[in-house]
């Protein structure tokens, strides 16, 4: 135990047991997030009336219980009109215990480091589901005065596996008061809570990951759910259809460089290989500095020809492995602005431009 | 004048913090992936974010470090200070094809999205 400067005493150790007990919740919870088993209606119930309870709010009849074989579907019938909702039921912005709430409350009890230790743990061990931002890319917008509901599912289980831990491990009041979600989530694929209403979904029929824990499948989809929606990704990032199915010796570079998303222009690259696309297309490589390099392209793209693009081949190590990206940087010095570097074929110059350095900034960390 | 990196993600050591900058509420999120959902995020220490009507960030560290996480990339240390935010920008050299007065090649700059 160590005394804070409110004079609050705060857990800064962990027995040998308890430490023992990460592992084992880390385990429960990537089951869970990995299940494609048909969900447990009467389990889902259970856990929300209880979760309900828990945080003062009315209990709704059956009958205002829907179940749905499908995210797409619940997230859809998942609004509520704005007016009037809040004065009746006062209580409902309990129901959304966001993974920062929690942390600020456990951190009155914990210190940092230990939340910081269980975290980092969960978070690494756990895989990570289809998330409802995800879902909602495909959903219908909400009829004007409507709002959405709460979502909850297979991808909140590495906080929740954080919130199982110190409730039944530590006996923490604050997470303890929702094991009736925890219940609800790990019987079912979404939960969507609304004041009148209450939605589930089913558990996928196919979820596939990489060793990480990672959506991703190279040769079709990643995720489908029971209603037939299918979601494609690499690597956890969520990518278009035509990545998967263009063979890969069909794929051109400019396509690959039109893509404004560098996570998903990164994915792309690791599946069709680097080397791959050098080797198919007209290029130089103008300066190189510490594993990166400026390389200059030559492209017949639309009705142009033989254009010059330039990019940055980044390369770099993280959590996960070795990564490498491409990044489009202007060629001419007007393309610049007004911090244009003093060489424009210096690689790493370009670099420190593309981070806004100016020329004295010097770089203490990068990761 | 230090400078730090996270991903996509620069952090420089600046004098001050604009005095017309508003304090951001809530999470210390310094930018967020849009497809991924992982965050470049102060886990430990006190610190502050604050935001100009520009969309420009900083940050103000008042203890001795705080500590910048993110799901992939390592944690990075940052000691007391205050510092400017910024993502990595890149060129879209495709902007504008439609435009008949537009060059070819003309592109135009853009900011990190991921």
């Amino acid at each position: 135990m160590g005394w804070t400067k409110r004079g609050v005493v705060r857990i800064n150790k962990l027995t040998a047991k308890q430490e023992g007990q990460i592992i084992v919740f880390a385990e429960k919870w990537n089951r869970i997030a990995r299940s494609t088993e048909p969900w447990d209606q009467e389990a889902v119930a259970a856990g929300i009336r209880r979760f309900y309870k828990a945080m003062g709010c009315r209990q709704l009849q059956r009958g205002r219980i829907h179940f749905t074989e499908g995210p797409i579907a619940a997230y859809n019938y998942a609004t509520f009109k704005w007016e009037g909702s809040w004065e009746r039921h006062p209580n409902f912005s309990k129901l959304d215990p966001s993974e920062w709430a929690i942390r600020c409350l456990l951190a009155r009890t914990f210190e940092p480091a230990i939340l910081k230790h269980v975290e980092d743990f969960m978070h690494r061990n756990i895989a990570r589901s289809l998330s409802i931002r995800r879902v909602a890319q495909n959903g219908k917008n909400m009829p004007e005065g409507h709002s959405r509901g709460y979502f909850f599912g297979q991808a909140d289980a590495n906080w929740l596996a954080i919130v199982d831990y110190f409730a039944t491990v530590h006996g923490n009041e604050h997470c303890q008061k929702l094991e009736g979600l925890i219940q609800a989530v790990q019987s079912c694929g979404f939960v969507g809570l609304m004041p009148e209403k209450i939605i589930f979904s089913n558990r996928p029929e196919v979820a596939k990951f990489d060793d990480q824990g990672r959506l991703h499948c190279e040769d079709g989809p990643a995720f489908i759910c029971r209603q037939g929606w299918r979601w494609f990704y690499l690597a956890g990032v969520p990518i278009f259809e035509k990545y998967i199915k263009t063979p890969a010796d069909d794929l051109k570079l400019a396509e690959i460089l039109a893509e404004p998303n560098a996570e998903i222009r990164t994915a792309v690259l690791r599946k069709f290989g680097f080397q791959r696309l050098l080797a198919t297309t007209h290029h130089r490589i103008i300066s190189e500095a510490a594993g990166n390099a400026l390389i200059e392209f030559k492209l017949k793209i639309g009705e142009h020809h033989n254009e010059y693009l330039r990019t940055l081949r980044l390369t770099w190590q993280d959590k996960t492995g070795a990564k490498e990206t491409l990044l489009p940087v202007p060629r001419l010095a007007r393309q610049f602005g007004e911090d244009c570097p003093e060489n424009v074929n210096d690689c790493e110059q370009v670099r420190r431009w593309t981070l806004g350095w100016p020329k004295e900034a010097l770089a203490v960390a990068e990761t | 004048m230090n400078a730090y990196r996270q991903g996509d993600v620069s952090i420089m050591a600046v004098e001050r913090v604009p005095k017309n900058a508003r304090k951001v509420k809530g999470e210390l999120v310094l930018a967020r992936g849009e497809v991924t959902g992982h965050a470049h995020r102060i886990v430990e220490g006190q610190a502050f974010l604050y935001r100009l009507a520009t969309g420009m960030l900083y940050l103000r560290v008042l203890s001795e470090f705080a500590k910048l996480y993110h799901e992939e990339h390592e944690d990075v240390i940052l000691p007391q200070g205050e510092y400017e935010i910024r993502r990595q920008r890149e060129f879209d050299p495709f902007v504008g094809r439609s435009d008949p007065r537009r060059r070819a090649g003309e592109g135009q700059v853009r900011y990190g999205m991921d």
